[in-house]
C-alpha cells in the first residue's frame, strides 16, 4: 500500500519539474530525502516520470523548447541531488547510450534535448557533442558496452554520415551488438529503414519510447 | 525587379545558398574564401545564374557575417563545414556594444563589396538577394542558441528583451546598407523557428522587434527592394503569423504617419489611396491630400491597396516607386 505522504512529495516534486519551479527543486528533493523517501522512486516515479509529461506535452505542441530545457534543467538539479547518495548499484541503469551529432554538422539543440530527455529515463549517456567522427564513435562504443548509438543530424548534407557510422560499426564487428537510432529535421523512418539503422525518433519522446524498446529487446 | 519588364517565362528564384562541392568546382572558388574575399564571393554568386540558370543570386553563405563583426570568435570552416561561432561573447546577457565601424568589419565589409561587385556586373538583368539576420539569430550567436533558449524558457524576460532591442540597429543598419549597395532583395534571416520556438514567444518577444525593423528601413524600392523574413513563428490553429497574415509586418504595404527616407520623393500614397507630397527627405508627418475622383473611381476598393497603388502608378506614369511599410 502506497504511504499518501510520499506520493504527496512525488507528485510535488514531478509538478515542480513539468513546470519548470527550478529555484525550489533541490530544496523539495533534499526534503524528501531526508523524510527516508526511497531514492529510485523520487527517480522514477517523480523525475522520470515528469519528464515523460514534458514529452508528451512537447509532442502535442502545448510547449516548445525553451520550457521543455528548463524542465530538464529542474530535472537535473533534482538527479544531482540524489546520484551522490545511491550506493554502487542501487542506481538502475537501463542501459548506455553514446550521443552525437553525425561529421560536419554543428546542430545540438535537438540532440541535447533527446540527451537530457534519455538520462531522465534512466540511461547512461556518453555525449559526444557535435560533428562527432566516426572513430570516435567506433572507439566509445568499444570500450563503454554501449548498447546504443544515437545519430542526429540537421542538414541533408550530413545525413549520409549516418550511414557510413553503420557501415563503419559493421566493419569493426560491432553492429550485431550495437543498435543505432537515427533523428533530426530532415531524418524520417523512410531514411532510418534506407541506411539500415535500428529505428528513428521524430522528437525527443519517441527517442526514449525508441531506447526503452530496444534495450527490452536486447535484454 | 527586372523593371517591369516580362520575359518569355516566369522567373525562378531561389532566397537561399545554393552552394555546392558541384558548384563551387565550377566557378573554381571555394569555402571558406568565398565568406572572406568580395571578388570570390561574388564569382561563386554568379555561378548560381551562369550554370544553374537562376534569375536572382545571393552572394552571402553564412549566418554568422554580422556576429564576426560584434566579436563573436567564428571558425570559418571548409569546402565541408559552414562557418560557426565557437565561442559565444555575452553568454552572460553583459550589454552589447555595436562598434562604431561595424559595417566596416571585414566580415560585414565583404558583403557590401559582393554586393556592389555584382550591381557592376549584373545588376539589372538577375536580381541581386541580400541576406540579413534579425536580432533573433543574432541573440543565438550572441548568447548561445541553448543559453538564450533557457533564459526565454525560465521567464527572464528583461534579458531576452535588452538584447533582442540592442541587436535591432545591427539588422537595420545591414538592411539598409545592402540595399545601398545594390540589392534588389533583401532576405531578413531570422531562425525563430517552429521547431524551437511557439507562436506565443514571437508574439510577445519579436512582433514587435519585426514591426520596428519594418518601419525604421527606408528602402522599400519596389523596382530595387523587397525585403523578406524567413521568421513566422509556428502557424497553428487559430494562432498564424505567417507573412501572409495582416497581423504580420511583413505584409503590409502602405504609406502612413512616420516615414523614413532618403532621396526625393515625389509624392506619397497610402494603402487607402491617399497622397501626398513630402515635406521633407529624412522623415514625413504632412497630412495626405484626397485623390482626384476620377482616379478613385477607376481604382479598386481600399481593401486592395496594392490595386490603388498600382492605379495610381499608372495614372501618374510613375517609372521609380518606393513602398514603405507602416509603423501600427
Amino acid at each position: 500500500m502506497r504511504d499518501p505522504k510520499m506520493t504527496d512529495i512525488l507528485e510535488t516534486i514531478k509538478e515542480m519539474v513539468v513546470s519548470g519551479k527550478f529555484n525550489g527543486i533541490e530544496a523539495e528533493v533534499q526534503r524528501a530525502v531526508d523524510s527516508g523517501t526511497d531514492l529510485n522512486r523520487l527517480i522514477n516515479d517523480a523525475l522520470i516520470s515528469a519528464m515523460d509529461i514534458v514529452g508528451k506535452r512537447f509532442a502535442d505542441s502545448e510547449i516548445y523548447v525553451p520550457e521543455m530545457l528548463v524542465s530538464a534543467k529542474t530535472m537535473k538539479l533534482g538527479l544531482d541531488i540524489i546520484k551522490p547518495l545511491l550506493q554502487s548499484g542501487e542506481a538502475e541503469h537501463r542501459g548506455t547510450i553514446v550521443m552525437g551529432t553525425v561529421k560536419g554538422d554543428l546542430h545540438d539543440i535537438g540532440k541535447n534535448l533527446v540527451t537530457m530527455m534519455l538520462e531522465g529515463a534512466g540511461f547512461r549517456i556518453i555525449d559526444l557533442g557535435v560533428d562527432v567522427k566516426i572513430e570516435d564513435l567506433i572507439d566509445t562504443a568499444k570500450k563503454e558496452e554501449v548498447d546504443i548509438i544515437g545519430l542526429s543530424a540537421l542538414l541533408t548534407t550530413t545525413m549520409p554520415e549516418m550511414q557510413n557510422v553503420i557501415e563503419a560499426l559493421e566493419e569493426a564487428g560491432l553492429r550485431n551488438q550495437v543498435k543505432v537510432i537515427v533523428g533530426g529535421a530532415p531524418i524520417d523512418q523512410g531514411f532510418a529503414d534506407k541506411i539500415g539503422a535500428d529505428g528513428f525518433g521524430a522528437d525527443a519522446v519517441e527517442a526514449v519510447q525508441l531506447a526503452r524498446k530496444l534495450i527490452a529487446e536486447s535484454h | 525587379v527586372f523593371g517591369g519588364r516580362q520575359g518569355q517565362r516566369p522567373p525562378v528564384g531561389n532566397p537561399t545558398s545554393i552552394v555546392c562541392h558541384g558548384l563551387m568546382d565550377k566557378a573554381g572558388v571555394s569555402f571558406p574564401e568565398a565568406h572572406l574575399d568580395a571578388r570570390a564571393m561574388a564569382d561563386l554568386a554568379v555561378s548560381g545564374s551562369e550554370v544553374l540558370g537562376f534569375d536572382t543570386l545571393m552572394p552571402e553563405y553564412s549566418v554568422v557575417q554580422e556576429a564576426a563583426a560584434l566579436g563573436a570568435q567564428v571558425d570559418w570552416g571548409d569546402r565541408d563545414k559552414m562557418p560557426d561561432v565557437k565561442v559565444f561573447p555575452n553568454p552572460d546577457f553583459a550589454d552589447i556594444v555595436i562598434p562604431k565601424d561595424f559595417l566596416e568589419k571585414p566580415s560585414c565589409r565583404v558583403v557590401l563589396d559582393a554586393i556592389s561587385i555584382l550591381r557592376h556586373q549584373v545588376g539589372g538583368r538577375v536580381a541581386i538577394i541580400g541576406k540579413v539576420m534579425g536580432p533573433w539569430t543574432l541573440s543565438y550567436h550572441m548568447a548561445g542558441t541553448q543559453n538564450f533558449l533557457l533564459a526565454l524558457g525560465m521567464g527572464e524576460k528583461a534579458k531576452v528583451t535588452k538584447m533582442l532591442r540592442q541587436l535591432m540597429p545591427v539588422t537595420i543598419a545591414f538592411i539598409n546598407a545592402q540595399f545601398c549597395a545594390g540589392a534588389d532583395i533583401v532576405v531578413l534571416a531570422d531562425h525563430a523557428t517552429g521547431n524551437l520556438i511557439g507562436p506565443y514567444h514571437y508574439e510577445e518577444h519579436l512582433l514587435p522587434i519585426h514591426q520596428e525593423i519594418t518601419a525604421q528601413v527606408w528602402s522599400f524600392s519596389l523596382d530595387r527592394g523587397w525585403t523578406v523574413t524567413t521568421s513566422n513563428g509556428r502557424s497553428t490553429p487559430g494562432k498564424p503569423y505567417a507573412a501572409s497574415e495582416m497581423k504580420s509586418p511583413w505584409s503590409a504595404i502602405s504609406t502612413t504617419r512616420k516615414l523614413y527616407c532618403k532621396g526625393r520623393p515625389k509624392m506619397f500614397i497610402n494603402r487607402r489611396g491617399m497622397r501626398s507630397r513630402p515635406g521633407c527627405t529624412s522623415s514625413h508627418r504632412s497630412a495626405p491630400s484626397r485623390l482626384p475622383r476620377p482616379l478613385r473611381t477607376c481604382g479598386p476598393s481600399s481593401k486592395r491597396p496594392w490595386k490603388v497603388i498600382e492605379a495610381l502608378i499608372e495614372r501618374y506614369s510613375i517609372r521609380r516607386y518606393w513602398v514603405f511599410s507602416y509603423r501600427p
